[in-house]
Formats: C-alpha cells, sequence, structure tokens
C-alpha cells in the first residue's frame, strides 16, 4: 500500500494518477508520506528570482526589506527556509500568501515614532540566457506586484487582519 | 509462483543482523539534531502567530499536523524542544521507536505547519523518519541495547529486513521519478539543463567558473551525467557488483550539487539511504573495528 502509493504519487499527469490519487491522497497526506521527486523537473527555472519589499513610513521615508540569508558554508541549513518562502511568495497563484507577508513585513520594520504605513512586495527577476550566449543573463528587472496599505490594527495582530 | 512468493518473503522478511539500521538510525539522528538547530532562526517568522503564515493551510484531504492543533507561539519552542530532545535519543538509542515517533511527529508538524518552507529533502527526511519509527531501530548500538545487557552491546540481533528495504526502495524511487520528470523537460534532452541550474542566482551556494556555467559542451557533458548516474542508482544499485561504483557516483554527484546549489538537507538525507545499502557484514565490521580502536585507547588512559 505504502509504496504503491508512492508510485502513485509520481505518476505523470494522467487520467489514471488523477483516479488513482482520489483514492491513495488521504493515505498517503495522513500518514506524510506524500513525495514528488521532480527536483529541478520537468526544466530547471530559466531565471532569477529575488523578492523585495519597500517599506513606506508614515514619515515619508522608505526603506527595503530582503529576506534574511545566511553563509554559503552554514546559512545553507537555515536560510533555505526563506528561499523556498520567497518563490511561493512570488508565484503569481499563490496570492493568499502576499497579505500575511506584507504585514509581517511591516510589523518587523516598526519602531516607536516610526511606523510603516504601506508596503509594496516588488518581484526580481533575471532571464538566463542559453548558455554559449552572451551575456549569461539580462538585466534584472523591477516589478512591483502586491502592494497593501498598512493599518494599527495589522501591526497590534500580525497577519491575522 | 511459489518461488516468486519465496522471493518476495526473502526480499522482505529475511531475519538479518540489524548493524546497518544502526548506523542509518545514528546517522538520521545526528543530522536531525542540525535540522532542528536549522529551525531556530526561523521559528517564529515561518511558524509563529505573527509570522509569514499566521495559521496553518489546509492543503489537502488527510493532511494533520500538531502545530495546527495546538497553535500559537509555546507549542512552537515546545515542538521544538521536542524535537531536537528526540533527535539527541534517536541519535544515542535511547526509547528509540518513541523518539523516533516524536522526531516523525516533529518533522511533520513542521512541514504541515508552513509547507511553503520546505523543500524535498525535508520530505525525504520524514519519510525516513516514518520508515525508522516502524523499525526497531535501537535493536543495537543504542542506550536501549545497553540497558537491557551491557555484555551483549556489542552483538547485532536478528531483526526482519523490512525496513532496510523500505529505504533501499525509496532511495530506488527518488531516482526513477527524478529521471521520469527530466525526460520529459526540454533541457534535460537537449544537454543544457544543468547550466540553467547553476546560474539561478537565488539557489546558488558556492560560485561555479562561468567557463563551465555557461559552456554548452560542460552543460552537455553535466546534464547526460546526471542522468546517467541517477538512472544507474535507480536500477544498478540493486546489483550487487554495481552497486559500490553507483553509490559512489552518486556521491560525488550529489557533493556537486550540495558545492553548487542551496538545497538544504537533501543531500544529506540521500546519504542517509545510502547508507542502507551498506551490507550487514562490513557494518558489523566497521562498527567493531570502531569498537577494537577504541578498547586499548580507554585501558591506556586507565
Amino acid at each position: 500500500m505504502t509504496l504503491a502509493s508512492a508510485v502513485v504519487a509520481n505518476l505523470p499527469q494522467s487520467r489514471l494518477r488523477r483516479d488513482a490519487l482520489t483514492v491513495a491522497r488521504p493515505y498517503l497526506n495522513a500518514t506524510g508520506l506524500d513525495q514528488s521527486w521532480g527536483v529541478f523537473a520537468p526544466e530547471p527555472r530559466r531565471e532569477s528570482i529575488a523578492l523585495r519589499a519597500r517599506v513606506r513610513f508614515a514619515d515619508g521615508s522608505t526603506a527595503v526589506w530582503r529576506p534574511p540569508a545566511g553563509d554559503a558554508l552554514f546559512g545553507n541549513y537555515w536560510d533555505y527556509h526563506w528561499q523556498k518562502w520567497q518563490e511561493w511568495v512570488l508565484d503569481e497563484n499563490h496570492t493568499q500568501l502576499w497579505k500575511p507577508a506584507a504585514v509581517f513585513i511591516a510589523r518587523g520594520r516598526d519602531r516607536p515614532g516610526r511606523h510603516p504605513v504601506r508596503v509594496t512586495l516588488v518581484r526580481l527577476t533575471s532571464r538566463l540566457n542559453p548558455p554559449g550566449h552572451h551575456p549569461a543573463h539580462d538585466r534584472t528587472v523591477a516589478t512591483p506586484y502586491y502592494s497593501l496599505r498598512i493599518t494599527r490594527a495589522m501591526l497590534e495582530s500580525g497577519g491575522r487582519q | 509462483m511459489r518461488s516468486a512468493a519465496d522471493g518476495w518473503r526473502k526480499f522482505w522478511f529475511e531475519p538479518e543482523p540489524t548493524s546497518t539500521l544502526a548506523l542509518v538510525r545514528i546517522a538520521f539522528g545526528m543530522i536531525m539534531v542540525g535540522w532542528t538547530i536549522g529551525l531556530l532562526p526561523v521559528l517564529f517568522p515561518m511558524f509563529g502567530a505573527q509570522g509569514v503564515l499566521p495559521r496553518q493551510p489546509a492543503i489537502g484531504h488527510g493532511t494533520w499536523g500538531l502545530l495546527g492543533v495546538f497553535t500559537g507561539n509555546a507549542a512552537v519552542v515546545a515542538l521544538f524542544a521536542l524535537t531536537l530532545a528526540t533527535s539527541v535519543c534517536l541519535a544515542v538509542g535511547y526509547r528509540t521507536r518513541l523518539a523516533a515517533i516524536v522526531v516523525f511527529l516533529g518533522l511533520l508538524s513542521f512541514e504541515r505547519r508552513n509547507p511553503y518552507a520546505f523543500d524535498s529533502g525535508d520530505a525525504l527526511l520524514r519519510i525516513i523518519a516514518l520508515y525508522l519509527a516502524l523499525s526497531g531501530a535501537g535493536a543495537s548500538l543504542s542506550l536501549d541495547r545497553l540497558r537491557r545487557g551491557r555484555e551483549r552491546f556489542w552483538e547485532f540481533p536478528l531483526l526482519a529486513r523490512w525496513p532496510v528495504r523500505l529505504l533501499q526502495v525509496q532511495l530506488s524511487l527518488v531516482y526513477l521519478f527524478t529521471v521520469w520528470a527530466k525526460t520529459r523537460g526540454t533541457s534535460w534532452n537537449d544537454g543544457t539543463a544543468v547550466s540553467y541550474a547553476l546560474r539561478v542566482k537565488d539557489v546558488n551556494r558556492f560560485p561555479v567558473p562561468d567557463a563551465i556555467s555557461t559552456s554548452v559542451l560542460a552543460s552537455n557533458v553535466m546534464t547526460y551525467g546526471t542522468l546517467a548516474i541517477e538512472l544507474g542508482l535507480a536500477v544498478l544499485v540493486w546489483n550487487r557488483r554495481a552497486r559500490p561504483w553507483v553509490l559512489g557516483a552518486g556521491v560525488l554527484l550529489h557533493l556537486a550539487i550540495s558545492y553548487s546549489i542551496r538545497i538544504g538537507f537533501f543531500t544529506l538525507g540521500m546519504f542517509v539511504l545510502y547508507l542502507a545499502f551498506v551490507p550487514n557484514e562490513t557494518a558489523t565490521r566497521l562498527i567493531l573495528t570502531v569498537r577494537d580502536r577504541l578498547r586499548p585507547a580507554r585501558t591506556a588512559v586507565a
């Protein structure tokens, strides 16, 4: 049962997979055996991405927030959580993550006498050219994609607004 | 038909010494200590009530986790402490079954609480934890063994081999399905995939020279080499003669990936699965060699 479910979970998108997963999915989810091994597959990403947040304060000043990152040697073992989260927050199909992200960022920048009033999420993208082409990367493009007016209630209650 | 049934029974249930399982358990326990410590810098931002995801999301039928039931920062801290403590217990084999169950619950609960903060390596650790929780992983080389009798500590009692088999089959599944998924992509077919993977800045770890990452020839070699090694691991790891070679190639592949790309604990998780392929007699010999080397040192100190 366990192995059969694991096989079903990894089948290509098909009628067989859809039908089999309706049976196997609850079992996989309940046991924690849900799995997908499409690492860099079927295609590695063709662009570098990054999340930035522009924070505007009540006094008119601004600041830029970026996800925390550690060093290459040991930081890799904790900052990959931020890297994975960043990928999802930048995804247009996961709009439900945008508001809590903006509120979280605002709370982190909130100081007595310097309160954030707006957070804008910005997507940085740099397209990768095929190997052998120059330049290897296109220039980085910054695209604001979500903006939230921050209220006192949001700052006091986290992302629960 | 009968021989097939006998083969199936032998494959899964033949008793074997638990030395390999002990090595797997110790390595996994140590990795889990590191994994849990790695949560510390992101504990409240990722899992706290005022973090990036205030509530546990509903991500599928049957999904559950302790942090969906016990909400609030106190529960996050308690689960963190419990997971860390039981990871140590798992490594040293103290109340091993209970420790493995709690480690599994910790992994599952953190991953369910914020599924957007985890990658394939974390899923792999969760699956290994479940298999160990089901097994008698504390049967040897453990404090549990020591508590049962000091004089028999260095023995490796026989147990049905299915837990080790599950880990071995899991390794095959990982490689088989990753190759399957890759062959459906264009860049894995035209030999450019690794070049792209090495140049995605947000997942870069240590630098790779442009002469390698942007070279068409180097990319072709690395892309097709990756597919060949992964397919070899999926299939040839079951061949006793080929096994050391494909596992050796796999170690080199994963070290190269781990050097160039930020993939958290994926490499270490895969190496735990590799350990499941160490033959019992080799594992036993290795452990007893370490024991014999430690004994004179202890005598000299005394």
